[in-house]
């Protein structure tokens, strides 16, 4: 018997898509998250326990691969399983397919841990959840799995030569019902930020347009390391790590101005493309000019 | 034989809950709009013409009933089977269920129209959407 899940089933909507013409990365975290949904359900941990107990699962790391575009109209679908424990922490996956042609458009691969969503203290596995997940646990030999995420990944200490590419407080309307920040949301910064980041190398909007250029994300990885709650004040710190034929690669630093912690810290590989072809090109020239004394993989 | 098929799974967020601590009744209806667009591919549209605009399945009436409430959090999936079509109109049955416990939140009955988005105007189903669309049929009687 399959042990993988059905988790998600929806679509893109035109107001979910972004000036690159294609379903912008917050609203891919928004669905990974309904999905995630029904993955702790398949694990026992059911919406009515989550909400009597307080406990449930949070993400520990996730990388998220971007494998095709997705746009205004596509139907997509979901599947989700567990890849093993380790200890008390779960691996697993979601992946979205564009329903209309079964092709991959997103992965998600995430080590999760089982937490007090009050106090945000991470806790052993019940024992319920623990036989549930053991049962579930599978290589998928037949699923696609991403090979291991290249190159450095930001670490969680401030680096010179980040710069604030987004300033904000956590709204009520961005928090679920543990005033913790929706996924989406954090996404929702990195890419208000791309635009920051684009013009700290040089690119402003009007010559990307000029060069009937868009810019997407292919991978991104984060580790979690503090909770963001309801009405946090945040700041997002951004610089560029390394670039190198056609990859850029960007390190965010997610502060809680509260507490002055990075809360979140990410990396993010990407590419600019041709808005017509919608292939691939190599980098602007402007990320040879980059000032190499600014490149965060210095002090990496 | 059950021609229904799922045309939708989420969950519900915590920002679509009113001041009664349930789902918005706006946001059962943006269920409804994401399981058309599933349900444009399984009455047998062609990717092309959906992704290019050029043609859609446009909501023309509609008869809900809410059957129990949904918090946030709360998982869900939308199962949709069609009822009856006319020339240029299908009618679907969908319903919303709460994935956790099994329970039918709501059951609706909408009718679209096979609509060519350059005319403005509803057009005739294509012989590939009869096809699948009587696939999808159930008895209307057996629903009531």
């Amino acid at each position: 018997m399959s042990k993988l899940i059905s988790c998600y089933r929806g679509a893109v909507d035109a107001w979910e898509c972004d000036q690159m013409g294609h379903m912008n990365v917050q609203f891919y975290m928004a669905k990974g998250s309904e999905a995630f949904a029904h993955l702790q359900n398949a694990l026992g941990l059911d919406p009515a326990r989550i909400r009597k107990e307080k406990r449930g699962l949070r993400f520990k790391s996730l990388r998220t691969q971007y494998k095709s575009e997705v746009h205004a109209g596509s139907a997509l679908h979901g599947i989700a399983g567990i890849r093993k424990l380790d200890g008390d922490v779960i691996h697993g996956f979601i992946q979205l397919f564009e329903t209309a042609f079964d092709r991959l458009s997103a992965v998600y691969e995430f080590t999760a841990l089982y937490t007090n969503l009050q106090t945000d203290e991470a806790l052993p596995l019940p024992g319920d959840l623990r036989d549930r997940a053991l049962a579930l646990a599978d290589d998928h030999p037949d699923i696609y799995q991403p090979a291991p995420f290249v190159g450095t990944v930001m670490p969680a200490r401030p680096l010179k030569h980040m710069f604030e590419s987004s300033r904000s407080s956590v709204d009520v309307w961005e928090c679920d019902i543990f005033n913790h920040i929706e996924h989406r949301h954090i996404v929702g910064y990195f890419s208000d930020a791309a635009t920051h980041i684009m013009g700290s190398v040089g690119l402003t909007r009007h010559t990307v347009r000029s060069r009937n250029l868009g810019s997407a994300a292919l991978d991104y990885y984060s580790e979690f390391h503090a909770p963001i709650k309801m009405s946090t004040p945040v700041l997002l710190k951004s610089g560029l790590m390394g670039a190198k034929g056609k990859i850029f690669r960007f390190g965010h630093h997610l502060f809680d101005l509260d507490s002055g912690e990075i809360a979140i810290s990410t990396t993010v590989l990407g590419c600019y493309f041709d808005m017509t072809a919608r292939k691939s090109v190599p980098l602007p020239e402007e990320y040879a000019n980059f000032p190499a004394e600014k490149v965060l993989a210095k002090q990496l | 034989m059950s021609g229904y098929v799922e045309s939708y799974r989420g969950q519900v967020l915590a920002s679509e809950c009113d001041l009664l601590g349930h789902m918005n009744i706006q946001f059962y209806i943006s269920r409804l709009s994401q399981a058309i667009w599933n349900m444009c591919y399984f009455v047998g549209m062609a990717p092309e013409e959906i992704k290019g605009s050029k043609r859609a399945l446009a909501t023309v009436h509609q008869d809900s009933n809410y059957l129990s409430e949904l918090m946030a959090g709360d998982i869900i999936h939308m199962e949709t089977a069609v009822l009856k079509a006319s020339t240029k109109t299908i009618t679907f049955r969908h319903r919303l269920i709460n994935s956790a416990t099994g329970d039918p939140a709501l059951t609706n009955i909408s009718t679209v129209a096979y609509m060519d988005l350059t005319a403005r105007k509803a057009i005739p189903l294509t012989e590939a959407m009869k096809i699948k669309v009587n696939e999808l049929m159930v008895d209307a009687e057996d629903e009531a």
